[in-house]
């Protein structure tokens, strides 16, 4: 009977917000259809797969995949790789969009605040084709704009930027911020936004400087908010991306470019080892949720500052 | 009751008629009638899926295929993934079509080794028994008739114990691939602007070697010639089609030792992949050179189409790497002309050939239904009436008969000219010279164009289009060297988890990395850091195979 009370609570209280439920239904499904049923392909990465029997009928290899990448030639310098871009994305790359936030936030025109924005959040929407592209043609040898420049300034016109590995990341890097720094302080400005007016009012009337009001109070107001993301942000430790790498990469880059990313495509999708590229996938996912388990404890432990 | 008897007369007398007219309209269907069916052909060919009608099934040549056969052809294409992915997706999804349709020019291609593997576990149907009785497709029995790759290797792989789940097509009814027919012929390779040849008197097949062109490069460069707009002209471009090592082929042929796939035989008969060799490091050296003296493009092996062919417009190159006779900035005008060839790294000169081959490959997935409707279809169309029908289109429509020879309508050759292909898929239909529905010419086999038409393509006697681009291939001919046999890569997938790490390695993308390195010694580094992964890949254990098929059978792998 108690058991019988507590699912009509259940159902009455689905009932009572059912638009609330209504709207959470599409996300529902397509975590379902798109996140956790293809989980169930992961099987691949142990099975030598055949187009005949499918992925359950295929047959077992055990971790003869696993094997084979570690022992290969090609591992240390992909994980070294996919690790590097990994870090800079993930870790260098985080604070520009606290910091461009905390700078919208701090602009008295309304219009002007509009206007930077919009400006900002664009790139986000460009195809990573176009973008590269363009990157292409400003850093083309002799007509490109900036080697143009250089030439006009009495220097060599003649550099190749996109062939030669130690320029790789730097324009990986510059691409990649200006990409996505307007469209991911959006939520920080969201979380900005939510900060009491009401401590602005009693720094102000203390003598607060801007700077010291935006260090003592906007920033540990969105203090959680930065953890929370700092935490996700952590699993895409072994995840480099992949549109911009691949469309980046030239044979003269290819020693700091090629990635587990591109690999998994390489292996995958050109080359028919489906196991294999399972496998790799699977690796980066494992790595990806420990890191994210490890750095959300530690955080828990250090700041209070947790998603679970 | 009294309506009884003349209702039932009336009734009988109603349905003798229809029958009748039934048997009349059996009587109707022609001989070549097969079935009343649409075919749906998944290609994995991108020329095919941007050259459809957008009404396929009701173009000319549809109805009157329908008529003749009572079937249809419709292609399927996904567009925006390349043509091996979308096989294997639809092979490990088993979401296949009546029919599937690919590019393939040898056994080698990657694609084929996909499509083998569906063979072996039973993806697709054993066409074998089907052909048996055809008119065209019987004549893949005959070892002779057959390309030796396509007999060996597509066809009648041995490991399928006489199935046959692949057909190669654009097979020629006869062997010419030794013969220069300057009609025929596509002269792909290096062309120099005509006015920079005239200026400097050049003999352009003098240029054999890769260091007589270097030494032609360097006069270009010191004569600091200008391009349509006042800048200098770099002397070496890149390839027409977007910058690749492919083009390296033809400028440096001469130190390209793994003609095979990348292998060769050594003096003492011991097979090596280049890499192995002192031939890597001499090919990065000279590119060097070329680089470091502005010799050539910097963008020679990266640069996109668009920008590449600016360069060959603007005429900011003097030498394009890679383009042929049948592209438009070479037929359209006499700006450019053939330069070399270079000879092979013996010096020895020639075009090498390993005799008669095929285009494309079909097969039928194993859960198509009445697969041999389908065969007798493929068979119509290479008999010599649906060959014209694919090729010429419907009679009166788009071509009339001249002593017996089909020949264009003045407006049909008018659109290939203008290269109007909209109006020659949909107002035509037919495949034309490629510039029409291409797919219709590419499903074709035992193809006999000037003993069966006349003409080597559609238009060929009657249009001026091609004239020059034919002209080019009667001043500048070429030998031919037959060369039997298959390049050794080939034969990886002899060794599965040797192909399977192979298959990652690309050879060509690491010379290029060596090129560009900051000095010969880290070059040198990376040529070794090469053969460490061939090693661990299992290369010395692939080289013993060659050489133990080599030596068993010398025709087996091309080596020279």
């Amino acid at each position: 009977m108690p058991h019988r009370v507590k699912k009509n609570r259940l159902g009455r209280r689905i009932w009572q917000h059912r638009v609330l439920y209504l709207m959470f239904l599409p996300c529902a499904v397509y975590f379902i259809l798109f996140s956790y049923i293809p989980m169930g392909g992961l099987l691949l990465a142990f099975k030598n797969f055949s187009f005949r029997k499918g992925i359950l009928g295929s047959d077992w290899v055990g971790l003869l995949y696993f094997r084979t990448f570690f022992t290969s030639y090609d591992a240390p310098r992909l994980l070294r790789n996919t690790l590097t871009i990994g870090f800079m994305k993930t870790v260098i790359e985080f604070p520009f969009p606290i910091v461009l936030a905390l700078m919208l936030n701090e602009l008295n025109s309304r219009r002007y605040k509009q206007i930077s924005q919009t400006i900002s959040y664009l790139p986000h929407f460009m195809s990573s084709v176009i973008v590269i592209t363009i990157v292409q043609r400003i850093l083309a040898p002799n007509v490109g704009v900036i080697n143009q420049f250089k030439a006009l300034l009495g220097g060599d016109g003649g550099t190749y930027y996109l062939m030669e590995s130690r320029y790789f990341l730097p324009i990986l890097f510059l691409l990649d911020i200006w990409k996505n720094i307007g469209w991911d302080s959006i939520i920080y400005l969201a979380a900005i936004s939510g900060v009491d007016a009401q401590l602005y009012e009693a720094a102000q009337i203390d003598g607060c400087t801007r700077a010291r009001t935006m260090w003592h109070i906007t920033l540990p107001g969105i203090r959680s908010t930065v953890g929370v993301l700092f935490i996700i942000g952590v699993g895409g430790l072994l995840s480099s991306g992949f549109e911009q790498i691949y469309l980046l990469r030239t044979p003269g880059n290819m020693e700091v470019a090629d990635t587990l990313d591109t690999f998994v495509v390489r292996a995958g999708m050109l080359n028919g080892q489906f196991g294999y590229a399972t496998s790799i996938g699977l690796i980066q996912g494992l790595v990806g949720m420990l890191l994210v388990l490890g750095a959300n404890r530690l955080s828990r432990r250090l700041t209070e500052v947790s998603i679970w | 009751m009294r309506f009884t008897r003349p209702l039932s007369l009336l009734t009988a007398l109603v349905l003798a008629l229809l029958l009748l007219q039934g048997l009349a309209l059996a009587e109707q269907k022609p001989d070549t009638w097969i079935a009343d069916r649409v075919v749906y052909v998944q290609a994995y060919v991108d020329d095919i899926g941007n050259s459809l009608p957008d009404d396929q099934l009701n173009t000319p040549v549809m109805q009157e295929l329908k008529r003749r056969t009572g079937m249809q052809i419709e292609f399927l294409y996904t567009p925006g993934e390349s043509d091996t992915s979308v096989m294997m997706a639809q092979m490990a999804t088993g979401n296949l079509p009546d029919m599937v349709l690919s590019y393939l020019n040898n056994s080698t291609r990657p694609e084929f080794f996909i499509a083998v593997t569906g063979a072996r576990e039973g993806l697709f149907a054993d066409l074998a028994p089907m052909i048996k009785d055809t008119k065209v497709y019987s004549k893949y029995f005959d070892r002779a008739y057959l390309p030796a790759d396509t007999y060996d290797n597509i066809t009648w792989r041995k490991e399928f114990g006489g199935a046959a789940y692949f057909m190669h097509l654009s097979i020629e009814a006869e062997d010419t691939s030794t013969q220069w027919i300057p009609s025929q012929e596509y002269i792909g390779g290096m062309y120099i602007q005509s006015a920079i040849a005239k200026d400097l008197g050049l003999d352009v097949k003098s240029i054999n070697s890769s260091e007589k062109l270097y030494e032609l490069l360097k006069t270009i460069k010191e004569k600091d010639y200008k391009d349509v707009n006042g800048n200098s002209v770099i002397p070496l471009g890149p390839k027409y089609w977007g910058g690749s090592a492919d083009a390296l082929d033809y400028v440096i042929t001469d130190l390209n030792w793994g003609i095979s796939g990348g292998y060769n035989l050594t003096e003492d008969g011991k097979v090596l992949h280049e890499a192995e060799t002192d031939w890597a490091m001499k090919k990065v050296e000279y590119l060097q050179k070329l680089l470091r003296e502005g010799l050539m493009h910097k963008e020679f092996f990266t640069i996109d189409e668009t920008r590449a062919g600016e360069l060959a417009a603007n005429k900011s190159v003097a030498i394009i790497a890679d383009v042929h006779n049948y592209k438009e900035i070479i037929y359209q005008s006499e700006d450019w002309i053939p330069l070399g060839p270079i000879s092979d790294y013996k010096g020895v000169p020639g075009k090498i050939t390993t005799g008669k081959g095929g285009y494309g490959a079909w097969a039928i997935p194993a859960e198509t239904e009445n697969p041999e409707e389908i065969v007798k279809l493929m068979d119509y169309l290479s008999s010599k009436e649906g060959q014209m029908l694919m090729l010429y289109g419907v009679e009166g429509v788009s071509y009339e008969m001249k002593d017996g020879q089909p020949r264009l309508k003045e407006e049909v050759v008018a659109a290939i000219e203008n290269g109007d292909s909209k109006t020659l898929q949909n107002t035509y239909g037919a495949a034309f010279d490629g510039s029409g529905v291409y797919g219709l010419s590419f499903i074709l086999t035992d193809t006999q164009n000037t003993a069966y038409f006349g003409e080597a393509r559609p238009g060929a006697s009657s249009g001026t289009t091609f004239q020059r681009a034919v002209q080019i291939a009667t001043d500048y001919p070429q030998t031919y060297r037959l060369v039997p046999g298959l390049r050794a890569s080939s034969f990886l997938t002899e060794l599965p988890e040797v192909n399977a790490k192979m298959s990652l390695l690309n050879y060509n993308e690491v010379l290029v990395q060596a090129v560009f390195a900051d000095s010969t010694e880290k070059a040198q580094e990376i040529i070794l850091s090469f053969r460490r992964q061939l090693e661990d890949a299992g290369v010395r254990e692939f080289e013993a195979l060659i050489e133990r098929m080599h030596s068993e059978n010398p025709d087996l792998i091309m080596f020279y």
